[in-house]
């Protein structure tokens, strides 16, 4: 192919190969965005720390304790290294306290499983927690 | 949205992006170019093995990371090609061999092994390939870190192996309560790797290695006030080196003011300027640019022959990739919940983003100019393996992500721990 003809057909191809690789870039940021949506549909429900004003965000399956391995971290010496675990069953959210710790729901200690409604308070050592269940907005966005 | 949808690998783009470029330079010549087009073929047959590779095996990869490492491989091979069919065409095999190496490497660190206390290893190997390239390297522009096999007909690079092996150690020096003397070795190792590096005059994998020392030290024990000491132990130590070492002296010159000489200590910057702006936004169109005149065409200024012959707009996309693979990288180490694992994901990550920071600087003149290879795109053997190396351990660490996710092996770890605070009441 003569040069003049390739020339024609090289400044073609730039754009072409510019606005694939434009589409990739797209592509890679829409990947991203894709699993940070489902990370946040994870957050189910979440925990107010009201003393410290943090709001902790819930997935399936929590464990609450001051150590740092914990989902959620509350950093009181009247907190247990792992204090108890709450998680999600059947729709329902189950808070179980781990050994030798002492849970009260609502000012009552509990004994074994027990379910948590919204807006319950959980009481460890000193700090108080606020239950909170996330309201569904997907079936609003559906219609 | 449907399943299949969910777990489409987006290879396609990139399948049409090597055919395009492909065709383009086969129709470059006068006479067709039948290479180019084995080459094409040979490219689609990297996306399809990959393709069966991670869905027979690598379900879950993280799949922005695969599509940026992609992009910028294909971006790579047609530029080679182009620039010389001979390295596109090694190119080429040197990127399958990545693939293996990256899918080979996933495997390796996802299997359950000790890993974490073998520091002793790590710095030993680390040294010794270190002092091979000081005592038995051949100097290649300017830097005495290439050892040639006569009987093989290959030249590799030790120090960017090495550069895993110091990811792998500082994490495990660092990863957890270890006593005072293991964090001064850990110093000490990473002082005696850099001034090897300085005195066989690879200041740019020196300041690499100093940086991602940093950083781990940094991610792992969160002290701003010893970072920020030693960022400035380094400074004191560069301003010092600056008057000690005439090629730093030259280095430096040539960046503050390339246009004092020209045809000598200015050339290359100078050039690599020169032909990193004549394409204009969007490029003067494949082979029709020169952009062979700049020194290092292929490997550390490959980036300006990327700028003139397929635009600024390439070069803009082609940091977001990068940005891509950091944000990923970074995302993934902050999900790891075992130090270890976190900081050599940290560590791979950083060394990539370093990399490129450090020879895109250097090209742009941002910073002085120091011989490294840009990341998946330059050319060269060891390079391509050490980059799709530090890719499969950020992978491996994602893969990790997941499994912990569904086993929940942490909880174990626990009941030590809660015995160990139950002994402690007790008492």
């Amino acid at each position: 192919m003569d040069i003049q003809a390739y020339s024609i057909i090289a400044m073609i191809g730039r754009y072409l190969l510019i606005i694939i690789c434009f589409l990739v870039f797209v592509q890679a940021i829409m990947e991203i965005r894709k699993e940070s949506q489902y990370n946040d549909s994870m957050d189910l429900a979440s925990l107010k720390w009201s003393r410290k004003r943090m709001l902790f965000a819930l997935g399936q399956e929590n464990i609450v304790g001051r150590s740092t391995k914990c989902d959620v971290i509350i950093d009181m010496p009247t907190v247990r290294l792992r204090h108890f675990k709450i998680y999600l069953d059947c729709g329902e959210w189950i808070v179980v306290p781990c050994k030798y710790s002492e849970v009260k729901i609502n000012k009552y200690i509990i004994e074994g499983k027990t379910q948590v409604t919204d807006g319950d308070k959980i009481s460890i050592g000193k700090e108080n927690l606020i239950f909170n269940i996330t309201p569904d907005d997907e079936e609003e966005l559906d219609d | 949205m449907t399943k299949t949808d969910k777990n489409r690998l987006h290879l396609g783009k990139i399948a049409i992006f090597y055919i395009i470029g492909y065709v383009l330079l086969a129709l470059r010549n006068p006479e067709f170019d039948t290479r180019a087009i084995f080459m094409c073929l040979g490219a689609l047959l990297l996306l399809v093995s990959q393709y069966i590779a991670i869905r027979t095996f690598f379900i879950d990869i993280n799949k922005p990371l695969l599509i940026s490492v992609n992009m910028l491989c294909a971006v790579s091979l047609i530029m080679l090609y182009r620039l010389e069919v001979g390295l596109g065409v090694k190119q080429l095999i040197w990127i399958y061999l990545g693939m293996a190496v990256m899918f080979i490497t996933i495997k390796l660190l996802t299997d359950e092994r000790e890993l974490e206390d073998k520091y002793w290893i790590y710095m030993g190997i680390a040294l010794g390939l270190l002092l091979l390239s000081a005592l038995f390297g051949s100097t290649i522009g300017g830097a005495q870190n290439w050892i040639k096999i006569q009987s093989l007909g290959i030249s590799i690079q030790p120090s960017e192996f090495a550069k895993i092996l110091i990811v792998f150690a500082i994490s495990s020096v660092f990863c957890k309560k270890q006593k005072f003397s293991v964090y001064v070795i850990g110093v000490v190792f990473t002082m005696i790797s850099i001034l090897l590096l300085v005195l066989t005059r690879d200041l740019g994998a020196a300041l690499l290695y100093f940086l991602v020392f940093l950083f781990i030290f940094y991610a792992a024990k969160s002290s701003a006030w010893l970072t920020l000491s030693a960022f400035a132990a380094f400074a004191v130590a560069a301003y010092i080196s600056y008057f000690l070492f005439s090629h730093v002296q030259v280095r430096v010159d040539a960046w503050l003011n390339p246009w004092s000489d020209p045809n000598n200590r200015g050339y290359q910057i100078i050039q690599g300027l020169t032909s990193l702006v004549s394409g204009g936004a969007f490029g003067s169109g494949l082979g029709i640019g020169s952009p062979r005149y700049v020194p290092a065409y292929d490997t550390d200024y490959i980036f300006t022959a990327i700028n003139e012959e397929m635009g600024t707009i390439m070069g803009i996309l082609l940091i977001g990739l990068y940005v891509v693979i950091a944000y990923e990288g970074i995302k993934i180490a902050f999900k790891q919940k075992r130090s270890f694992y976190a900081l050599i994901s940290f560590g791979a990550v950083s060394l990539i983003s370093i990399q490129t920071f450090i020879i895109l600087g250097g090209i742009l003149r941002v910073i002085p100019l120091t011989g490294i290879t840009l990341p998946f795109v330059s050319y060269g053997g060891s390079s391509i393996i050490v980059s799709f190396i530090l890719m499969g351990i950020i992978q491996a660490v994602g893969f990790r992500n997941a499994e912990v996710e569904i086993e929940g092996d942490f909880e174990e770890e626990f009941d030590e721990e809660v015995e160990d605070e139950i002994e402690e009441d007790e008492e």
